[in-house]
């Protein structure tokens, strides 16, 4: 069956379920750090709802039936009539993957391909229970006769209301888990007849088997009462159902950021075994509460001050921003030449205008480095199964904003450092014990604003790099001479790994070790006009630093003359401008070099490589300038005729002609209305040096 | 009505004509954006030699051929009768710099006579034919071939 592309219902079902797709991949992960976080399930089980829903409504059967068996079993899960395991959510994650392929295949057009029947029937026996005989057999077995020995134990010293109250549990809990024949609704009833009868109850059964037996126990999901009973006595008005829910995941979803960063963090063990019997089902309980009685107020206005807007429309703006910047810059060199003070206030004005405009809308096309963060916990957990190391993840400052472009161009990148450092950085568990470290090896993701920048970091606890190493393969490889290789410092060995066909791993495994992943992630970085930077300590771990500007758009330049002709390089990658004087300017192996701060770099002069072939091959200006610029932690001079300022440029790509021009990165209209071209420095001179 | 008109726009096409050296040659009026009085062209370090530069065009970069180039004739400055015709081209927006630009003529498809074979390689690879227009000999370029197969894979290649 075709899917009509163009039905406004499907493209905002698509935007929607994509979203909470991306949500319930760090669910899960999160999940499998926390088993016992009922909110956590709960809010999963209704992201397969939603899903379920809207998939319903225009008739993807193979989505829906996906996502109904799915929520099936996570309703089983919130009413604790199964316990999670390490298998299941292996299924669930495959769950995920399979319906995050369906929906590639209904963005293309098609209708979602039936799901792995394996797979569907593996959550049918999960429904009934049969999954767990696999795994937690015994671990279910022990619970079964804990509680029936709890039972015996605790009889007398209960109150008759608690002993009720236990026993609709108690007969609610084996119609679930050990009940094949026992349909799912029956359980539900039971379920609801047991929340009729006291939440307290309930939650005090909870805890009594939790004191009586805390390890056989603790890895069942506390239960949350509320918001089943509220769930249930909702049913018949599905909409407003609906609605709560959602608003609910959004308050749990901001709610529980930071609990969430907490949960995975490394005391989640210890938690778990020293986890008392009570606090668990009270702190489950106020969440939504709060929930509910501030989602009353809040919903009016939510709906009416968000628009969803596409992001094509927003690109629109930005680009008409950029001819409002480029035009404010050319009556800018033209206020000289008014007389009339009026004329100067008005610019001005215009110019902050202007100024406000941009930052504005370009706050619009913000979004938080979160999105980029969100699909490590997944990768992370994958990759930790897979090698056999045991990882923690960490995240931090995930709310940092960054421009919607950047946010997609440094997935990429990022996903191929993390990968890099789980592989090559993080040892074997054994291994780390061996060097007296935590098993357990940890991945810190970071990102902060930083001025106009956005400093993100990756740093891990792993092995570190061996500088030594470095240097031997890459004489080794014949990418570099043994005498340069040699006087290289350390931090010059560690920028070695960005170069091509340089992998220090021995083998090659599928993670990651091919050798062409580190240049990549540094051109695609030096594309974004950022920098990455690596520092390592052998035995102790690696730091990798990637600095962004926070937009892509709008470019700081240093604009610099050369004959009759204006060129912009970008302002990132400058460091220090001095004039260039006769004295200062030696000739170190037929190279020219300038004496600057006790250093000697190498000058080019720009003129030679940019002007060359065209007539205005006059002599020199007056004054030369070296701009001093850093290029992978290397200082060039690049000599030009006058610098002539710093000015803030909307990049136009050249054209399908000239495009990939090496040191070409576009060019700009200037406040005159002329064309610059933007250099790309590194290419400029790994192209003409 | 529609079927003669049809028929007629078939039979009939217009051309926008422009000069090199002394040569005119006319390219399909539909192809044309529209045509600039010469304005600085600035050139790009490093580019093809058959691109002569790029030029704003109300905000955006539009990058620049020189027919001269292409038709092996040598480069000539540029004088007030230079134009630059920017054209679309396989969805790509390019400029193309020539001597002058003459008129836009009607022309019937019948009246059009494969190019003889004559003239040097980079010239005849252009042309699609020949019309004889008062005794004058306008000729017909097709725009297509003005990049040869690997020039164009290049553009489409990024």
């Amino acid at each position: 069956m075709a899917i009509d592309l163009n039905d406004e219902i499907l493209q905002d079902f698509l935007v929607e379920a994509g979203e909470i797709l991306e949500q319930l991949n760090e669910q899960l992960v999160d999940l499998e750090q926390s088993p016992d976080d009922n909110d956590l399930i709960n809010s999963i089980f209704r992201g397969f709802h939603t899903i379920k829903g809207g998939g319903s409504f225009l008739a993807l059967t193979n989505l829906v039936e996906i996502c109904h068996k799915s929520e099936d079993v996570f309703n089983l899960l919130r009413n604790q009539e199964l316990s999670l395991n390490a298998t299941m959510m292996d299924v669930f994650l495959r769950v995920l993957d399979e319906v995050n392929s369906m929906f590639e295949e209904i963005r293309s057009g098609v209708d979602a391909s039936a799901a792995d029947p394996a797979l569907l029937q593996q959550l049918l026996d999960m429904q009934n229970g049969e999954a767990e005989a696999v795994d937690t057999a015994s671990e279910n077995v022990k619970a079964g006769t804990d509680a029936a020995d709890d039972f015996v134990a605790g009889d007398d010293e209960i109150t008759d209301d608690e002993f009720e109250g236990l026993l609709d549990a108690l007969q609610g809990k084996p119609a679930a888990t050990g009940g094949d024949s026992q349909d799912q609704d029956i359980a539900q009833t039971k379920k609801s007849e047991s929340d009729e009868n006291g939440d307290m109850t309930d939650d005090e059964f909870e805890a009594l088997l939790d004191s009586l037996d805390g390890a056989g126990t603790g890895s069942k999901p506390p239960e949350q009462p509320k918001a089943a009973v509220k769930k249930k006595t909702e049913i018949p008005d599905e909409i407003s159902d609906d609605e709560f829910e959602d608003l609910l995941d959004d308050m749990h979803g901001k709610g529980k950021a930071p609990q969430n960063a907490v949960a995975s963090d490394k005391p989640t063990a210890a938690k778990q075994e020293k986890k008392k019997p009570e606090p668990t089902p009270p702190k489950a309980e106020p969440a939504p509460v709060a929930a509910a009685t501030k989602a009353a107020p809040q919903k009016a206005p939510q709906g009416e001050t968000t628009v969803r807007v596409d992001t094509s429309r927003l690109d629109d703006i930005m680009n008409l921003v950029g001819e409002l910047v480029l035009a404010r810059n050319r009556l800018n060199t033209l206020k000289e030449s008014f007389e009339d003070e009026r004329v100067h206030k008005a610019i001005s004005n215009l110019d902050v205008v202007t100024g406000d405009l941009q930052t504005a809308v370009m706050k619009t096309r913000m979004q938080p480095v979160k999105k980029v963060f969100g699909r490590f916990p997944r990768v992370i957990r994958d990759m930790a199964r897979s090698l056999k190391k045991e990882i923690a993840l960490e995240m931090v400052g995930e709310e940092t904003d960054l421009d919607k472009n950047l946010v997609e161009a440094l997935a990429d990148p990022l996903v191929h450092l993390v990968r890099n450092s789980v592989d090559h950085g993080i040892e074997a568990p054994d291994v780390r014990e061996a060097a007296g470290k935590p098993r357990e090896g940890t991945v810190v993701l970071a990102a902060q604003q930083e001025g106009d920048h956005i400093l993100l970091s990756i740093t891990d606890d792993g092995a570190g790099m061996d500088p030594e190493v470095l240097r031997k393969k890459v004489i080794e490889k014949g990418l570099m001479d043994a005498d340069s290789a040699s006087r290289l410092d350390d931090k010059g060995c560690f920028d070695l790994i960005f170069m091509p066909g340089l992998s220090t791993k021995q083998e090659i495994t599928d993670v990651s070790g091919r050798g062409v992943g580190m240049d990549v992630v540094k051109t695609k970085i030096s594309q974004l006009n950022g920098t990455i930077d690596i520092d390592s300590e052998l035995g102790k771990g690696t730091v990798l630093k990637i600095k962004v500007p926070l937009t892509l758009a709008i470019l700081p330049t240093l604009m610099v003359q050369l004959g009759d002709r204006k060129f912009a390089l970008p302002l990132s990658n400058v460091s220090e401008i001095f004039e260039l004087s006769s004295k200062k300017t030696r000739f170190v192996d037929g190279k020219e070099v300038v004496m600057n701060r006790g250093k000697a770099p190498p000058v080019f002069h720009l003129r030679k490589w940019l002007l060359n072939g065209s007539a205005d091959l006059e002599p020199m200006g007056e004054s030369p300038q070296v701009i001093m610029v850093q290029v992978a932690n290397n200082f060039v001079g690049l000599v030009v005729d006058h610098v002539i300022g710093q000015e803030e440029v909307v990049i136009k790509p050249l054209g399908a002609l000239l495009h990939g021009l090496p040191g070409m990165a576009g060019s700009t209209i200037t406040g005159d209305g002329n064309i610059a071209i933007i250099l790309d420095v590194q290419g400029l001179l790994k192209h003409y040096a | 009505m529609a079927e003669k008109h049809a028929t007629e726009s078939y039979e009939q096409m217009q051309c926008v004509t422009f000069t090199l050296e002394d040569e005119t040659y006319g390219i399909d009026v539909m192809q044309v954006q529209e045509v600039l009085r010469e304005i600085e062209v600035a050139p790009v370090p490093g580019s093809p030699h058959y691109v002569t530069g790029i030029i704003n065009l109300r905000g955006n970069v539009v990058s620049v051929i020189d027919a001269r180039n292409r038709f092996g004739l040598p480069v000539r400055e540029s004088t007030d009768l230079t134009r630059i015709i920017v054209i679309e081209l396989q969805q790509h927006i390019i400029g193309i710099l020539v001597d002058s630009v003459a008129e836009v003529v009607d022309i019937k498809r019948s009246e059009i006579e494969t190019a003889p074979n004559v003239g040097t390689d980079d010239t005849s690879k252009y042309i699609d034919g020949v019309v004889s227009q008062d005794d004058k000999l306008l000729i017909l370029v097709d725009l297509n071939r003005l990049l040869s197969i690997e020039e164009w894979q290049a553009v489409e290649g990024f």
